[in-house]
């Protein structure tokens, strides 16, 4: 059991993840009001990762992680997925650069 | 319990609702193939056609919901399912601390008074 920090970091571990073994990966989602705390987790039964948070900032990054698991797990070609996820890396990577 | 899209945000919106005072809500996203994951005797007879499907499955301990997400439905799901995150989740918000400047031991030109 792996515990992140970062969501950055955990977002290319996740989908690094993902891509070595598409079919065995699954993405859990777990929230408990009375805590107010959301936890994340992305295991392919060998690793396992997981990341934690109770702050309204982070949502931001929950539905991100979202967007790509629905997108890339109904999508039919991973290939064209992923080429597409790390275009959107770039593109922001250039915006920061900008800034 | 196997439901459609809509069925399943409506039951998810439930879930969130009766499980604020006590409990936690568990969604997982998985990978389908639509065939089982261990080879059998038919899967090897049959020709193996390909219909990959996001399976959506959600549950609070008790109850047990889950449906499957298409090609075709990602972005209406996605958008729904966003939707139902931003209403239910509430989360405390990081309160990030000024950091207090110190007084300078010199006093400044200004404040000294020309004898």
């Amino acid at each position: 059991m792996v515990w992140f920090f970062d969501f950055e970091k955990f977002y290319v571990a996740a989908k690094k993840l993902f891509f070595s073994n598409p079919l065995k990966t699954r993405f859990l989602f777990k929230y408990r009001n009375c805590d107010g705390k959301v936890v994340l987790k992305v295991t392919d039964d060998q690793v396992c990762l997981k990341i934690a948070t109770k702050y309204s900032q982070d949502l931001k990054h929950i539905k991100r992680i979202n967007n790509l698991f629905i997108q890339s797990m109904a999508n039919k070609d991973l290939q064209t997925n992923q080429k597409e996820t790390s275009k959107e890396q770039n593109k922001k990577k250039k915006v920061r650069a900008k800034h | 319990m196997l439901l459609t899209n809509d069925q399943f945000l409506l039951y998810l919106k439930k879930l969130f609702e009766s499980n604020q005072k006590t409990g936690s809500v568990f969604v997982t996203l998985k990978r389908t193939n639509g065939q089982p994951p261990h080879k059998t005797n038919s899967t090897k007879k049959k020709k193996q056609t390909t219909n990959y499907r996001c399976l959506c499955r959600a549950t609070d301990g008790k109850k047990k919901i889950s449906t499957y997400i298409e090609h075709r439905n990602i972005v209406r799901f996605q958008i729904q399912y966003n939707t139902i995150l931003q209403t239910n989740l509430k989360l405390v918000k990081k309160i990030v601390k000024k950091k207090k400047t110190k007084k300078s031991k010199f006093p400044r030109k200004s404040n000294i008074q020309k004898k």
